[in-house]
């Protein structure tokens, strides 16, 4: 039945959805395969709204909403879920933050009477809080800072959204992720939590129609009106020059170069979006031109990376990562890419090669739906972005539009060392004391 | 609607997995079904892991799962990638110490095709010196790169120091001399040998009957030579020597990777499941663990702290790995101490054991919400020598397990007052004594 409808229609998901009487929205897919449910709240504030000088906010947030409420005391949130049989989480990214549960499919009734309670009644104490802010303080030394990769991304990143929240590491800077306070936590979550500002998906076992009566009962009853809207976010402004951040550690061995360009996100500009999912098909991979003139002829890298960053509110980001080989320099990696940029530009692609790229991302996104937790992720990613449900379901159908014309502008317009909207910042990843070329 | 799992009812089966024999005699676990139009195949030859790379060529098998798909038949490199690439077939394999694995997922539409490349890979691959030296040279790479992991970096001590003496303590993902060893010759002569109908393992799933999936399988495999089982071939069992004091590797890191190892038990042990649900209480079971609760949620001194059993052919263990600054792991270590200390002496309360056990059984379910995860499933019981039953008795052998079982299996476990091996990357601390090592060991 499943697979009909899928047919028919072309929808990638077949999700259902209804939007409550206090303004928040449902969204429901259906996957009759294991008697088990995912139940997700994302809500429309994340890293990028938090205040001047208190990075990591919103994720501190994230780690309070399991400090318990009246009547689920501090910790008792995860434990429940797991004596259930379940899995519990939560991410926070720049756009907002998120919460999951997975369940047997009798549990899911319970899950929603606790997500709906911490929506309105988180109440934590201020000793608690401080704990938990040593943990994080610990989770970015693990992420962070004891990872010379991860490092080059922060400061790439901060070089490149210059003037606008999405340089601020998500985590937080250390400094003022030390200093940040239960009582900032708490006008917060007052602040921007509540159901006008939040969207509930589940996916498993279930009847739409049943989650919606049961979405109805838990969180259409909270009253709604009383959060904030999100900060505008201010423009990045053109910048001279090209950024290059270069970071030596005694910990590398292998080199990496690096870049990362700003281009439009999803909602900004869909088509572009589109052509860019195509463009990473045709340059990334192990089939793509790039690993093909970097890694198979010239034999100058021994792997490549290419990934679109793809929905986000703000600007996107695209990232392209190279491992040199052994005694090949930085100038010479720059160089190749580029080059690869230029010739798939000057030479002809025929409509047929990005039809493959369409068909082969369209069958692809048959395996979107093979999972409990992937679809629930993926809608939510794309609608707290600012994209229908109706974009999402229609995302392969509407490949089917990308023209040849279209993929290669994309490159001329952002990619290439001349392109007149090129913003972009390139990184070195290198061993201590290496002597620059 | 296919329900593929049921609810873990008395008499329901848990997954609606049955064997079968091919026209040609190969036996294969199945799970059939039609939610969605995809087809997958997994399948591993038992024995024929790492613990076979010939000594000077570490990293051998390791380079043979890279390269099957480098090229086979009348297909080369780019033509093979990009046939698999163009129909979305994923096709990948993979060695780890015991075992050599692969896996394909297609949609029903393709799986003629797909079918002809992973049987070609196996029969027929090309394994071209270029082909060869790409992939050697990616892996030199990786092993570089993983250089600046603590993690990695403290597992490849752990396993160097744990299992002295024995094929377990190389580096299954080979070494940059070992690579450069291996010549094309090496690869093809290792397949032929290994690539058994004796040692086949098969797991399926997916919108195909068993009698179709049979078909396919015959055209896959059964013209491989019958050859022998090699899983336990040659080596021993492992024996673990104790070492007093942390091992540490100093590193420019603010913070410390710590890795501890205790001898564990194997899945026929009768103790089983009772070790499944001690492990849950004490660190498997994420905020709800003695670990968890105590070292992070009340003390804040770490992100993660997190216990889990390994099983492999040669041996089965215990592991405690966290993340935290130098300063605190003194501390931290008296903690672990006092964690054990108390589960070996007092018996844990009647909801503890109650709620580890409706995870352990509650949570079942949830692996198998892909295809892939079906077929893996199946080929991973097989590995583990269990019954095709072994599932649906699951909840039932766990509901069995009692606090003084788990008492008494804490007892076996942590019988020595310290782990057999504590291994320390990042800062090391000044309070606590350590053997220095200077470099690491599996790596050149």
């Amino acid at each position: 039945m499943l697979q009909a409808a899928h047919a028919q229609t072309g929808k990638i998901y077949d999700a259902k959805s209804t939007v409550l009487d206090n303004g928040m929205q449902v969204i429901v897919v259906e996957n009759h395969r294991t008697p088990v449910v995912t139940h997700m709240v994302w809500y429309r504030i994340g890293g990028a709204d938090e205040p001047m000088g208190q990075s990591g906010l919103a994720h501190f947030l994230e780690h309070l909403m399991f400090k318990g409420t009246e009547t689920v005391p501090s910790g008792e949130f995860s434990k429940r879920v797991k004596s259930w049989g379940g899995n519990d989480n939560a991410f926070t990214s720049w756009d907002f933050t998120a919460y999951f549960q997975t369940v047997p499919k009798d549990k899911l009734n319970d899950v929603m009477t606790m997500e709906a309670d911490r929506m309105i009644n988180l109440n934590f104490d201020d000793e608690d809080a401080l704990t938990e802010r040593d943990v994080i303080v610990q989770e970015r030394k693990q992420r962070t800072d004891s990872n010379p990769s991860a490092q080059l991304s922060e400061s790439m990143r901060a070089a490149l959204f210059v003037n606008h929240p999405y340089a601020r590491p998500i985590i937080g800077w250390d400094h003022e992720l030390q200093k940040l306070s239960p009582k900032g936590g708490r006008e917060f979550y007052k602040a921007h939590y509540g159901p006008d500002n939040a969207i509930l998906i589940v996916a498993g076992d279930v009847k739409a129609e049943d989650v919606f009566t049961m979405a109805a009962q838990h969180y259409g009853v909270i009253e709604t009106g009383k959060t904030e809207p999100r900060p505008q976010w201010p423009e990045v402004p053109f910048t001279y020059g090209q950024a290059l951040v270069t970071h030596q550690h005694s910990s590398v061995q292998q080199p990496v170069w690096r870049r990362l360009y700003r281009l439009p996100g999803a909602k900004q500009n869909y088509d572009d979006y589109l052509a860019f999912a195509v463009l990473e098909d045709m340059l990334g991979g192990n089939t793509g031109e790039l690993y093909q003139a970097l890694v198979v002829d010239q034999e100058l890298a021994s792997a490549v990376q290419f990934g679109y960053g793809g929905v986000s509110i703000g600007d996107s980001t695209l990232s392209v990562a190279i491992i040199p080989r052994e005694d090949i320099t930085m100038d010479q990696i720059a160089d190749a890419y580029e080059k690869v940029l230029q010739d798939f530009v000057a030479e002809e692609i025929t409509p047929a090669m990005v039809q493959k790229s369409v068909s082969r991302l369209q069958d692809e996104s048959v395996y979107e739906r093979d999972s409990l937790t992937g679809p629930a992720m993926m809608i939510g990613y794309q609608v707290i972005s600012g994209l229908d449900l109706d974009q999402v379901e229609n995302w392969a159908n509407a490949l089917a539009q990308v023209s040849v014309d279209q993929v290669k502008a994309l490159v001329k317009k952002y990619l290439l060392a001349t392109s007149p909207e090129n913003s972009s910042v390139t990184g070195y990843l290198l061993p201590k004391n290496t002597v620059q070329q | 609607m296919t329900a593929t799992v049921q609810q873990t009812q008395a008499q329901d089966r848990v997954l609606n997995l049955e064997s079968h024999t091919t026209p040609k005699g190969l036996t294969f676990w199945h799970v059939e079904d039609h939610s969605l139009p995809i087809v997958t195949i997994n399948f591993a030859f038992r024995g024929a892991g790492s613990i076979n790379d010939p000594a000077g060529k570490d990293g051998l098998v390791q380079l043979l799962s890279n390269t099957l798909d480098e090229g086979a038949g009348d297909r080369d490199a780019e033509t093979f990638q990009n046939a698999l690439q163009d129909n979305a077939i994923e096709l990948s394999f993979s060695s780890d110490r015991d075992n050599f694995t692969g896996k394909l997922k297609t949609l029903v539409k393709h799986k003629g095709l797909a079918v002809e490349l992973l049987r070609d890979s196996l029969h027929t691959p090309r394994l071209e010196p270029q082909d060869v030296d790409r992939m050697r040279q990616a892996n030199i790479s990786r092993i570089k790169s993983s250089l600046a992991q603590p993690s990695w970096l403290a597992s490849r001590i752990m396993n160097a120091t744990y299992f002295a003496g024995h094929p377990y303590a190389r580096n299954s993902g080979g070494t940059i001399s070992g690579l450069q060893a291996v010549t094309a010759d090496d690869l093809q002569n290792f397949r032929k040998q290994y690539f058994t109908r004796g040692s086949l393992v098969i797991g399926t799933a997916g919108d195909i009957s068993a009698d179709d999936m049979g078909i396919i399988l015959d055209q896959i495999f059964a013209d491989l030579p019958q050859g022998n089982d090699n899983r336990m071939s040659g080596n021993d069992i492992v024996t673990h020597i104790i070492q007093e004091k942390p091992i540490a590797y100093e590193k420019d890191s603010p913070q410390s990777v710590v890795r501890m190892v205790w001898p564990g038990l194997d899945k026929t042990d009768p103790d089983y499941y009772a070790y499944r649900v001690m492990d849950y209480i004490l660190g498997g079971g994420g905020f709800s663990s003695l670990l968890m609760d105590r070292i992070r949620e009340q003390k804040g001194l770490t992100y993660g702290i997190y216990s889990q059993p390994t099983f492999t052919n040669f041996d089965n263990s215990l592991y405690i790995d966290s993340a935290l600054d130098p300063n605190n792991i003194a501390l931290m270590l008296r903690e672990v101490d006092a964690i054990l200390a108390d589960l070996k002496s007092t018996p844990r309360d009647e909801q503890t054991v109650a709620d580890a056990k409706s995870y352990l059984i509650g949570s079942l379910p949830m692996r198998f919400s892909s295809t892939l995860a079906l077929s893996g499933t199946a080929v991973r019981m097989q590995l583990d020598g269990r019954p095709i039953d072994a599932l649906d008795k699951w909840a039932d052998q766990i509901n069995a397990v009692t606090a003084q079982d788990v008492q008494d299996v804490a007892q076996r476990i942590f019988a020595q007052p310290h782990a057999t091996v504590t291994v320390i990357v990042g800062g090391v601390p000044s309070d606590v004594e350590v053997e220095k090592l200077t470099t690491v060991p599996g790596v050149e």
